[in-house]
């Protein structure tokens, strides 16, 4: 998705996980992924520099969706849509 | 990678520790399973006593992750039992040594092995050695 399409985004539910570190943001995200039902959009704003790479990766690995990250000054927001029971 | 994943922490360093949690709870919560050996001086990061008082062999690392209120190892290991498959084994022969019992142990340790035990659970899993 582009950063407009991304923007435009309602989340289901957003986690700021802001002031945790290495794995808190993608840890915090995949709590959110167990709870939600499948078709929820997850906002995940983290400070993390790590997490915008990290996140897309595990979310490949377990086959949910990944739809974007938008850069923000000291942080990003990384959306991911739960595809499936998990 | 494997599906399997085997960690044998040895040292008693705390960072050692550390990147053994996290790595260790990324992959329980991808849906590898994770069992984790603790022997060797690695067993006191896992008192209760030393976990209490955070008496751990730190260094420039560990007493900034203090100072930041990072996540600490055992917790980290926690979130992990919570959210995937993960299991914490202490080494029986240390624990003879040192004469400790279950109950001198943090929670989050699920038994004590033997190495026979634990080598059938490394038997076609990546294993790590901190």
């Amino acid at each position: 998705m582009t950063e407009e399409e991304l923007k435009q985004i309602k989340p289901t539910v957003t986690v700021d996980a802001r002031g945790t570190y290495c794995p808190g943001p993608l840890m915090e995200l995949i709590k959110e992924v167990r709870q939600q039902p499948v078709g929820s959009v997850i906002e995940l704003i983290s400070g993390d520099a790590g997490s915008a790479k990290d996140v897309p990766e595990w979310l490949n690995k377990v086959k949910q969706e990944f739809l974007g990250v938008i850069p923000g000054e000291g942080f990003w927001k990384i959306y991911a849509k739960k595809v499936k029971d998990m | 990678m494997a599906e399997k994943l085997a960690i044998m922490i040895v040292s008693e360093e705390y960072e050692k520790s550390h990147v053994a949690s996290m790595i260790a709870s990324v992959a329980a919560v991808s849906g590898i399973d994770v069992s984790i050996f603790v022997t060797g001086n690695a067993v006191f990061n896992f008192l209760k006593k030393n976990v209490e008082k955070k008496n751990f062999t730190g260094g420039k690392l560990y007493d900034l992750i203090k100072e930041k209120k990072a996540t600490l190892f055992y917790e980290l290991f926690d979130q992990a039992k919570m959210l995937g498959g993960l299991k914490i084994y202490v080494c029986s022969m240390v624990m003879d040594i040192c004469g400790l019992e279950k109950d001198d142990l943090i929670d989050i340790v699920d038994d004590h092995l033997g190495l026979a035990a634990f080598l059938g659970i490394m038997e076609g899993a990546e294993t790590i050695t901190f």
